[in-house]
């Protein structure tokens, strides 16, 4: 969709998880280390199944890691979301 | 070697492999006319140019590495390449078809050689693009919205 933007906070999360590196991130999710470089530059959208991987290797939830510039359908997930 | 010598290495034996054996099995089918010398060559032309494909594969199951090499994005990468070298190897096509007309007129005659020629520069065209396209999304291209 035109003007939508994808953010994530894997670099940040990484550093909050003993400064993992990205080639242990890479080899815990079965990716290469170039796909983990570009993640964190926004220049590559993961698949679903990647981006659950991700955050299971953070221990977080998705929502913690990759971030949309959309508007919320769901109003109350919105203010929700505004709260956090 | 570094991953960064490696890449350069793929790219390089990967463009100029495909490229100067393709261009003398050409060569040769246009020198020669098809027959069992030329199949013999185009046979190990293909041949050699699947087993580079595969050699950085076989490379890796020698070497027992445990890190992924090829993820979801390099298939991507893959894919959207082999999109871009279909178009070209097509248009390659209709442009040897449109100059063969324009360079001897509708009721022309054509060389029997030349058909072969054609399709093998499609090929060598076809594995050019291929590795070139790839090569420059890897570096430069950004694959949101997929």
């Amino acid at each position: 969709m035109a003007g939508e933007e994808l953010t994530n906070r894997v670099k940040q999360l990484r550093f909050e998880n003993d400064r993992m590196t990205q080639q242990q991130l890479a080899e815990q999710v079965g990716v290469t280390r170039q796909t983990i470089i570009t993640i964190e530059a926004n220049r590559y959208s993961p698949s679903l199944k990647l981006a659950f991987r991700i955050a299971r290797a953070f221990a977080v939830s998705i929502d913690d890691v990759f971030q949309s510039s959309l508007p919320s359908a769901d109003p109350a997930t919105e203010k929700h979301g505004k709260n956090k | 070697m570094k991953k960064s010598h490696e890449e350069l290495f793929g790219l390089l034996f990967g463009l100029t492999f495909p490229a100067v054996m393709g261009f003398v099995v050409a060569v040769s089918i246009y020198a020669n006319g098809i027959g069992a010398k030329s199949l013999f060559l185009i046979a190990i032309w293909l041949a050699a140019t699947c087993f580079l494909w595969s050699l950085p594969t076989i490379l890796r199951k020698v070497g027992r590495k445990k890190e992924a090499f090829r993820d979801e994005r390099d298939l991507l990468i893959l894919s959207n390449s082999a999109q871009i070298a279909h178009a070209v190897t097509w248009l390659f096509f209709v442009s040897a078809c449109a100059v063969a007309c324009w360079k001897v007129g509708t009721n022309g005659v054509v060389s029997v050689n030349v058909l072969p020629l054609v399709l093998v520069g499609g090929a060598i065209i076809f594995q050019v693009v291929l590795v070139l396209s790839g090569f420059i999304q890897e570096k430069t291209g950004s694959l949101h919205g997929r």
